[in-house]
């Protein structure tokens, strides 16, 4: 495995954070649309904020690994990120009108919930031009996997508050689930023959292989009820996908346009990433736990 | 407008915006560490409860911070591409410290703010520390690329004008890189100091005092009065450092925040006056005095203008900016200092309506006096947005989207900055931890 390979596994898995936790949130808030008194309310809190740190992660390190793609990354995909620019503007006001200055209307959640939707999908439009080197609307491959990022944000958000409060059941989270599934593990490979771009074979394997298990779990979930932790499935699916997607676009940076090797702008600075990820690592992992433990005890 | 500018009007709108709120988000985390650790140590609960009611000052600012703070990281990739994708190849390294530094200074900030009451007070304390930690060395390494952009090192050119034969280590630590990193981060501490003794002038002012709440706000005012006057000075010598710096490695900036068009021995400092066709008319001119802070002698030799590439000048209106700093540094280090005195010598004086009014108006002038710093910064290395490697008009986006946002974004910026306010006024009361 090339640093460009890990590069590419670091970068997806932070942008796959980024977009799960927007989903749990997400969840939440819709939770609480559907029913403003209902107990998940104690977990809809500013702290999510934090989250915010893996988006610029994401970024960041594509724009120095991939440094010599960004003026064609801008030309064509400024357009579309600026959706997510101008939500996570909306989303910061939104957040103070809630938390800060008690503004719980239903206008401010439903607002919350689009920014928390739009952002992730603004981004995983801009994936998506990555990995068939046009618009999502231009293609049916395209459309297919932009399906498949809202209803895998709507499942892993939603089986996130069902999992938190039982009661608190949203529609039929398996039935959104096995529309996510079959979007992305099958018709995404079989769309992606029709595109004639010869994506890397055994990450997309991976990748429908994993996404037909989850598909029959929901299946399953969904007419016999077994106790099945549908919610680990959707989330391992929701963080891998856009790993193996990435990782199936190789030797493209942007499908059909750009090739890896001259978007790379060369490992200088791996030496100095693994230190500062050495440095903050046991720092962040005794911050990760506490904060999971607050979380919990909250 | 042309992209370029569309592009210059955006990266302006939100770093001027971030600016503000990164100031505290700097300065903060440490200043509440500080009262906090006192408090502890000397049984203080009311210096542990002013720690509690400032860190919520601090998050309401920081979400602010954080999300101008990712808009600006999207805008350096998408508005800026040719810039970052140059400048992340030779410094792109500090880029992604910054990037551990703030998750460090995010994650601690949540897990601090989630355990008050929670955690014992000396392992609560501790949760502050990689808060500082974070804060500062998230500052120290973005500073680093802005001064790498004022002064860079580390690299050389191939015939196509791409980076190669990179020396990290030169490039992070170019010439710039200490003035400009101390001058700066000193300069947020001083403002965040300045801004804090407005706040209790303020409320000294506008509310009745309490006979119990006197004596503690009397000595928060004076500590706080105390620590802007230290950073205050450790400012004015760190920009001592920084003007002879610039006189060395950028001598552009220096004669244009001047007006100096001939180079000169003996060069007079020009106070004042008014820019009008790249020159200053008007100035009131203190003979030798601009050789003498470039470089501590008299008759020392000052670089004009003149010297500089027709195309290569900055614009002359950075001599506003200048004077706008240093005289707001000026004010606001003599305001404090003349509070302490009075408190010593003349306490009728300390508690009058005056006072409060020239303390309140220096927390103004101290975020002002900050981003006049960061204008002289950016439009003194105009018209290069690397200096003397790429102009700002090769850096910019090919993309028209950029002139839509150039429009809504502004816009949107107010609205949250009114939002913040807002937040701030309901949930921060700085009284409560006196009382």
């Amino acid at each position: 495995m090339s640093f460009v390979d890990v590069a590419l596994i670091f970068i997806s898995l932070m942008f796959g954070l980024y977009a799960v936790a927007s989903s749990i949130e997400l969840g939440i808030v819709l939770a609480l649309l559907k029913n403003p008194k209902s107990s998940v309310a104690k977990l809809f809190t500013p702290l999510w904020e934090v989250t915010n740190v893996f988006l610029v992660f994401g970024f960041t390190a594509t724009a120095i690994v991939f440094s010599s793609a960004l003026p064609k990354l801008s030309h064509k995909l400024l357009s579309t990120l600026v959706i997510a620019i101008v939500a996570l503007v909306v989303r910061a006001l939104v957040v103070l009108k809630i938390f800060y200055l008690n503004s719980q209307s239903k206008k401010n959640r439903q607002l919350f919930a689009l920014c928390n939707l739009a952002i992730p999908i603004s981004f995983a439009a801009a994936g998506i031009y990555m990995f068939t080197g046009q618009y999502f609307w231009q293609s049916f491959n395209g459309l297919a996997l932009l399906f498949s990022a809202i209803f895998g944000m709507l499942s892993i958000g939603m089986l996130a508050v069902e999992r938190a409060e039982p009661q608190e059941k949203l529609v039929s989270v398996e039935l959104t689930m096995s529309v996510w599934l079959l979007g992305l593990g099958s018709i995404v490979p079989f769309a992606s023959m029709l595109s004639h771009i010869h994506y890397q074979k055994a990450p997309l394997i991976t990748l429908s292989f994993l996404t037909i298990l989850g598909f029959f779990a929901a299946l399953l979930k969904l007419t016999t009820k077994p106790n099945l932790a549908l919610w680990k499935i959707a989330g391992t699916i929701g963080l891998v996908s856009p790993i193996l997607l990435a990782l199936a676009n190789r030797p493209y940076f942007i499908a059909k346009d750009t090739l890896l090797s001259s978007a790379y702008s060369g490992g200088a600075y791996v030496g100095f990433f693994v230190i500062g990820a050495l440095v903050t690592t046991p720092l962040l992992l005794i911050g990760f736990r506490l904060f999971w433990q607050l979380m919990r005890d909250n | 407008m042309d992209v370029t500018t569309a592009a210059r009007a955006l990266i302006g709108d939100t770093l001027g915006f971030h600016l503000i709120f990164i100031l505290f988000g700097v300065s903060l985390p440490a200043i509440i560490s500080v009262a906090e650790g006192i408090g502890i140590w000397k049984k203080q609960p009311w210096l542990i409860n002013l720690a509690r009611s400032w860190s919520k000052a601090l998050v309401i600012l920081f979400i602010a911070g954080a999300v101008s703070g990712t808009i600006v990281s999207l805008q350096f990739s998408l508005l800026w591409p040719n810039f970052t994708s140059f400048a992340g190849k030779v410094v792109g390294i500090s880029f992604a410290l910054e990037g551990f530094a703030f998750l460090v200074e995010a994650l601690f900030l949540s897990v601090y703010m989630l355990s008050w009451d929670k955690f014992k007070p000396v392992k609560h304390w501790l949760i502050s520390l990689p808060v500082v930690l974070g804060s500062v060395t998230s500052a120290f390494f973005i500073t680093t690329v802005n001064a790498w952009m004022n002064t860079p090192r580390g690299f050389k050119l191939d015939a196509n004008g791409n980076p190669i034969d990179i020396n990290t280590r030169q490039a992070v630590f170019n010439p710039s890189s200490g003035h400009e990193i101390a001058h700066s981060i000193l300069s947020y501490f001083f403002a965040t100091l300045l801004v804090l003794l407005a706040i209790y002038a303020w409320k000294n002012w506008r509310t009745k005092i309490a006979l119990n709440v006197r004596p503690r706000l009397d000595l928060l005012m004076k500590y706080l009065a105390i620590a802007t006057l230290v950073f205050g000075m450790l400012v004015v010598l760190s920009g001592d450092r920084s003007g002879k710096a610039l006189a060395k490695d950028q001598p552009y900036k220096l004669a244009a925040a001047e007006g100096l068009y001939q180079t000169q021995n003996g060069a007079p400092l020009e106070i004042g006056g008014i820019v009008s066709d790249n020159q200053i008319k008007g100035a009131i001119k203190i003979p030798k005095l601009l050789s003498f802070l470039a470089t501590g002698h008299f008759d020392g030799k000052v670089t004009g203008l003149n010297d500089v590439p027709k195309d290569e000048r900055p614009p002359v209106v950075v001599h506003y900016f200048f004077d706008g700093m240093v005289a707001i540094g000026m004010i606001t280090v003599f305001v404090p200092a003349f509070y302490l005195i009075s408190s010593k010598w003349k306490k009728s004086w300390m508690n009058k309506k005056l006072m409060m009014i020239s303390l309140v108006f220096c927390g103004v002038l101290g975020v002002l006096g900050a981003e006049l710093g960061w204008m002289l910064t950016e439009f003194g290395r105009q018209p290069f947005v690397i200096r003397g490697v790429m102009r700002t008009t090769d850096a910019a986006t090919t993309s028209q989207a950029a002139l839509h946002l150039g429009y809504l974004l502004p816009l949107l910026y107010l609205v949250l900055f009114v939002v913040t306010y807002k937040a701030l006024k309901k949930i921060f009361k700085p009284m409560e931890a006196l009382e």
